[in-house]
């Protein structure tokens, strides 16, 4: 076992022991919290995220989160994101607000992205049910962005009836960090023995997006509508991702749906959404199902590739020793290479021997405090 | 000292309504505020609403989770399992919007912590020593 499995390991084990709580410091001004998640991959084919064909032991992550009440109405926060494998620190959000009003909260540094159910927590393992979060929506796409470099406003306005509606507005530049598949199929003369598929960052400037939450009177009950786009001055090629989602959480049943489409001028549209649901059999034991489809379409010439596909059906049975601490064990059955391939893909375009169906299961445990 | 104690319960249970609630809100002796709905403490404690009406930051203070008053306050007031409630703060701590309100670990705590805040709002399960603070009336 490397070293810094042993390290994660150890470290999962003593956080999971302590009693799962923020730090609060000055009577609730201060509070730091943190999450973490480590797991162990495997797949009997293609590489599905950390369930690599070889085993995979060195997913760990580790993240604080440390806000501060500088005054009534001025709020600074930060979110430091340790992830060895991915590249080291990350800072997933810096800001300082001001609160006009409960309605109107103005925030200016680098924000979360407020996009769908998971776009501000897609690290947060204990807010759902799967270890991996949905690929289509949340994964290594155009989708959803890691951070907006710029400035928000949101709030929550009055409730009435039992109906309640929040919602952001932002603007300023998308970070995103994608898996570009398209060379790959479009320009076979880029492929080169030996080649893989990096992970790339991206950045869309002047974008505005925007997120509508609608609770319902009944209880668990949500909707939301996120989008975002390009329409002020475009320095790259014309975009524009939206979709709905609709949440139940309920006591020990929990559901999901969430559609999205996105579009780039002249280069690719894409559409995906998911299905899932999970349920307490006892306070600590969890049995869920997921359902995922995502299809890419090159806007350029018709092109049909497996690289462009993904259908998944996965199932998980967890094991909540805390509401702050899980223990997952999954299992995906996909279809399809947008988010399942071989290390070495172009060996494996050229040679031909690109399979599209990979078995994957992860074992793994994600914690919060 | 006994008897003391059962007067001032008494009292106290004199001056909630007739539906009264299985605990008890209070707020500071200074604050003008005399009664709440069910809808507007939920509001108060989850940060949804955080002014009270002369503009002052309202302050809630929470009980440990652990506490039965919690678990009946968060099924009286809020409608909503613990679980929920965990879950709602942790996504509003993790997208960085909001974090939750300080816990005291008894009702003498949070007592002490509404006496000294003169924006604060509590609730305990029993009528300990109310110096400081007083009693809100609260109706579903």
């Amino acid at each position: 076992m490397p070293k810094s499995t042993t390290h994660w390991a150890l470290t999962l084990v003593a956080l999971g022991s302590l009693q799962a709580s923020a730090i609060e410091i000055e009577e609730g001004k201060l509070s730091l919290n943190g999450f973490a998640s480590w797991a162990y991959g495997t797949s009997d084919n293609n590489d599905f995220h950390i369930a690599q064909h070889s085993g995979h032991f060195d997913s760990g992550e580790f993240g604080l989160a440390l806000t501060d009440r500088l005054s009534d109405r001025a709020v600074v926060a930060a979110q430091l994101r340790f992830a060895a494998e991915d590249g080291g620190l990350f800072l997933d959000w810096a800001f300082g607000e001001w609160r006009f009003s409960d309605p109107i909260r103005l925030r200016i540094g680098v924000i979360k992205h407020p996009f769908g159910i998971f776009g501000e927590v897609a690290n947060i393992g204990t807010l759902r049910p799967f270890f991996l979060f949905p690929s289509g929506a949340y994964g290594l796409t155009d989708v959803s962005g890691s951070g907006v470099q710029g400035a928000s406003i949101g709030g929550t306005l009055p409730s009435a009836g039992g109906w309640e509606m929040s919602y952001d507005l932002y603007g300023g530049a998308l970070e995103l960090r994608v898996q570009d598949v398209l060379d790959k199929v479009v320009d076979p003369a880029a492929l080169r023995p030996g080649g893989t598929l990096p992970i790339e960052t991206e950045k869309t400037k002047y974008i505005v997006g925007t997120r509508l939450v609608i609770a319902t009177p009944v209880e668990g009950l949500e909707a939301r509508l996120s989008g975002y786009g390009s329409p002020i001055r475009q320095t790259e090629p014309e975009r524009l991702v939206v979709g709905p989602s609709l949440q139940y959480t309920g006591e020990r049943f929990s559901a999901r749906a969430e559609y999205f489409f996105a579009y780039e001028a002249n280069y690719h549209r894409a559409h995906t959404a998911y299905l899932e649901a999970a349920y307490f059999l006892t306070p600590h034991f969890q049995v869920g199902g997921r359902a995922e489809i995502y299809r890419l379409i090159f806007l350029q010439k018709p092109v049909d590739s497996p690289l462009f596909e993904h259908r998944e059906i996965a199932a998980t049975f967890n094991y909540w020793f805390d509401p702050n601490l899980v223990a997952k064990l999954s299992f995906h059955a996909v279809d399809g290479n947008r988010f399942a391939q071989p290390i070495l893909i172009d060996d494996a375009i050229l040679n031909g021997t690109l399979k599209r169906r990979t078995l994957a299961s992860i074992l793994g445990m994600q914690f919060s405090f | 000292m006994i008897g003391l104690q059962l007067i001032a319960t008494l009292l106290l249970a004199g001056a909630t309504p007739a539906n009264a609630a299985p605990f008890y809100v209070v707020v500071n002796e200074a604050n003008s505020i005399s009664s709440l709905s069910y809808d507007e403490l939920s509001d108060f404690f989850l940060k949804k609403s955080s002014r009270w009406n002369d503009g002052g930051l309202v302050e809630p203070v929470d009980q440990r989770e652990s506490t039965p008053v919690r678990e009946i306050f968060t099924r009286n007031v809020h409608r909503k399992s613990a679980a929920a409630v965990r879950a709602f703060w942790q996504l509003r701590i993790f997208s960085g919007r909001d974090i939750p309100p300080p816990e005291k670990t008894s009702d003498a705590e949070v007592i002490a912590y509404v006496r000294n805040n003169p924006n604060a709002i509590g609730y305990v399960s029993a009528a300990v020593s109310m110096a400081g603070v007083k009693v809100v009336a609260v109706h579903p």
